[in-house]
């Protein structure tokens, strides 16, 4: 099941109408199941190959292969029911009087029954939290709710594939613990999940393969600790290695002996645990 | 080059326009003559050069420099160029937004002029609450550049009119004057000059 | 004379049902240093900072109690545009801010507007370019430049207003990481170099500030809850409880801390972690 890959792009270029190339010429594969960060410096093209995902977007050159189905022939109102992204800025869709409104209006074109419309408002509703925000008026919720609704009435769409465009930016703690459960929680419901992101200590901790891109091209495609551990790699698009993937480099320059794929608080805490009790054992029978 | 760029600009205006070129041929052939019609598409597309070199050659800072200096208040001329500068800054939200609705299933459906009114709601709400925030952050940040401190505002740019802007002006009010004789006494055109296309 | 001093301060935005966004505030704000300005999302940073110069409550109005002070003019009373003169304001998007045709028309904007003559103008001019490292781009129009250059763009139309201290909110959030490192490290500079007095930041990115921080100040709900030298406050009981984006090395060291596996400080950075690990 697994051998087929659910999104396949294949040589894609994409010029914009002003002679500006984006993108020129990147391949790659996205499997089911998956979370996949792709990451780069603004104007690499990161927003122009995931507008292609679901038709925002036509190929110059090349193939877009979504489930099948070569983007190129197909409308963005089909794709849209496969595809979900959710964009950086929760301003540019929220219009409605009410969440419920929100909400209800992301489920007007799937032919859904109006009892079914009504179960998936509640469940939506739930899941997100906003069940106390029902009535109430988009535009006076917080800047997080706001971010929740906004995933909310992609989500509540079904799509297989969920693209997330700079999901952490301006969130708060409690906010990125949110988005990093749902994304957890999709991938093991067997859903995809691709985020373009700057953010690298989330990337670390979620997104287990990110694709680097640079210039209109892909750069290095693989394992996130590894590739955010390449100082070359690093420089060309941008980016700086995550704090405990610094760290471990260091320890393992100081001599220590540090397993390779150090990098969750978690390991570090569990590494260092040990460290320092065998140093506290150390100066114990050290002494006469 | 940057002629060249220009020109491919201003050929694509033009192009874009060419559906209405076609339409006004065949109506006026009908109605009229094809000499007609020629003349007609001729008259827009000077109208619409001008128009479109004007705005790809003057750059709103400029415009307001030389609204300045015909003694335009400051603060008028000031929001006249403001206003221009953010036209593209706009037109990309504008997409953006089309984008994010487009991402949940919104259709721009055929229908009624009433139906597409009110399909455009989920368009210019965003539009219209991103503006005004936008509007807010830019005076903010004006506030804080102080903006509107003193009467006696300086300018670090000023552009004056020269010696050839002298000569070009008073070569456009010539070809001015001309075409008004050539409009009251159109006997002193040649007849040779005359020339008509019939079908 | 303090920089900038709250007595006893207290706003609410009118047409707002809202509770007051800052309450009871009494700060001093000194020379000569960085301060981190730091809380959640809706705490009352904005407002803070808005405070800071005026435009609350002359351009948002509201209820206002107290005074702020800002080098001992009242903002009650004197106008942002010449409050400008000491208190320079960089915001997150550098599109609502470049306004100009070119870069050089940018920074020249401010003196403009504030009635300097030309050979001042164009002395400032020259200067700023310098400082922030962008003489290369004069001509450029600002929507030519990326996201790094055009905040620097933005930070020099600030500074040719020659302002004592510069407030920053959230200047780096849509950089990417190594564009926002430069940015910092470019305050910082500015502040060594004496170009400035004091600069505030707001920078959700602790990881890359909290290193170049000499004071934290933290809001919450609209309250000040803290505000000291930046090991004493991570090192406060405060810091790690208000929901902020702790940096991995503080959390790890944190942790151990609670498992009675160390006893010091914790670390700002990897560098002082690794300096921890060496002493031990």
């Amino acid at each position: 099941m697994t051998s087929i890959p659910q999104i396949v792009v294949n040589d894609l270029q994409y010029h914009y109408p002003d002679g500006t190339i984006a993108l020129k010429g990147v391949s790659l594969n996205i499997y089911r199941g998956e979370i996949v960060g792709i990451m780069g410096k603004n104007g690499a093209g990161k927003s122009t190959l995931i507008k292609t995902f679901n038709g925002l977007l036509k190929p110059t050159f090349g193939t877009v292969y979504v489930e099948n189905n070569n983007i190129s022939d197909t409308f963005t109102s089909y794709l849209s029911k496969k595809v979900g992204i959710v964009f950086q800025n929760p301003e540019l869709q929220l219009f409605a009087n009410t969440v419920e409104d929100e909400i209800k209006f992301s489920l007007k074109n799937l032919n859904l029954s109006k009892e079914a419309i009504d179960e998936k408002i509640s469940e939506t509703l739930k899941i997100f939290d906003l069940e106390k925000y029902r009535n109430r008026s988009p535009f006076n919720l917080s800047g997080g709710e706001k971010k929740r609704l906004a995933i909310a009435s992609i989500m509540c769409r079904d799509p297989e594939i969920i693209v997330f465009d700079e999901p952490t930016i301006g969130q708060d703690a409690s906010g990125i613990t949110f988005i990093k459960q749902i994304i957890k929680e999709n991938a093991t419901s067997g859903k995809t999940v691709v985020i373009v992101t700057h953010d690298i200590e989330f990337t670390i901790d979620v997104i287990p393969r990110i694709i680097l891109m640079a210039d209109g091209l892909v750069v290095a495609d693989g394992p996130t600790h590894k590739i955010l551990s390449h100082d070359t790699i690093l420089e060309m698009t941008s980016l700086t290695s995550p704090q405990l993937v610094k760290f471990s480099k260091s320890l393992t320059e100081l001599g220590e002996k540090v397993p390779e794929d150090i990098f969750l608080v978690k390991q570090m805490v569990q590494y260092l645990s040990e460290f320092f009790k065998n140093e506290s054992r150390k100066r114990k029978g050290g002494k006469p | 080059m940057i002629l060249g760029k220009l020109f491919a600009q201003w050929l694509k205006s033009i192009k874009g326009m060419s559906f209405l070129f076609l339409l006004l041929i065949v109506f006026n052939t009908l109605f009229d003559s094809f000499s007609y019609s020629i003349s007609m598409i001729l008259r827009i597309i000077i109208m619409v050069s001008s128009f479109s070199m004007f705005f790809l050659t003057v750059h709103p800072d400029d415009l307001m420099l030389s609204l300045i200096s015909l003694k335009i208040p400051y603060n008028i001329a000031f929001s006249f160029a403001l206003s221009f500068r953010f036209v593209p800054t706009i037109a990309m939200e504008a997409q953006n937004i089309i984008d994010a609705q487009k991402s949940r299933g919104y259709e721009l459906e055929q229908g009624g002029l009433i139906s597409q009114a009110k399909n455009l709601i989920p368009l210019l709400i965003p539009l219209i609450v991103c503006s005004m925030k936008r509007a807010f952050h830019i005076a903010e940040s004006l506030d804080s550049r102080a903006f509107g401190s003193t009467k006696n505002r300086t300018f670090y740019y000023t552009i004056s009119y020269a010696k050839k802007d002298w000569i070009l002006t008073a070569i456009l009010i010539a070809f001015f004057i001309f075409g008004i004789i050539v409009k009251i006494f159109p006997n002193i055109i040649p007849a040779w000059f005359y020339f008509r296309l019939s079908i | 004379m303090n920089l900038i001093k709250f007595e006893d301060f207290s706003f609410k935005y009118s047409g707002q049902a809202q509770d007051f966004v800052l309450k009871d505030i009494d700060l001093e704000i000194d020379q000569g240093k960085f301060i981190l300005l730091s809380g959640i999302t809706g705490s009352g940073k904005t407002s803070l900072v808005r405070a800071m110069n005026g435009l609350i409550p002359q351009f948002y109005h509201g209820e206002m109690i107290g005074n702020v002070f800002v080098k001992g003019k009242n903002t009650r009373e004197v106008p942002t545009s010449l409050l400008s003169k000491e208190v320079g304001l960089v915001f997150q998007n550098p599109e609502n801010q470049l306004l100009a045709m070119n870069v050089e028309r940018e920074i020249a904007f401010g003196p403009e507007n504030l009635g300097i003559e030309w050979n001042e103008i164009d002395s400032r001019i020259k200067e700023c370019l310098k400082v922030v490292n962008i003489e290369h781009l004069k001509k450029k129009a600002p929507f030519e430049l990326s996201g790094g250059e055009q905040q620097r763009v933005a930070i020099a139309s600030v500074l040719s207003l020659q302002p004592e201290l510069i407030i920053l909110d959230e200047p780096t959030s849509l950089l990417d990481p190594l564009g926002a490192i430069r940015i910092l490290l470019l305050l910082k500079d500015l502040l060594q170099e004496k170009k400035v007095s004091t600069i505030i930041v707001i920078e959700h990115r602790l990881d890359l500030v909290l290193p170049l921080s000499d004071e934290i100040i933290l809001i919450d709900k609209g309250r000040i809850i803290e505000q000291g030298k930046t090991h004493e406050v991570i090192n406060g009981d405060i810091f790690l409880n208000i929901g902020l984006n702790i940096p991995k090395c503080v959390s790890v060291f944190q942790t151990l801390k609670n498992d009675k596996l160390y006893q010091g400080k914790l670390p700002l950075s990897v560098q002082e972690s690794i300096e921890i690990i060496k002493m031990s």
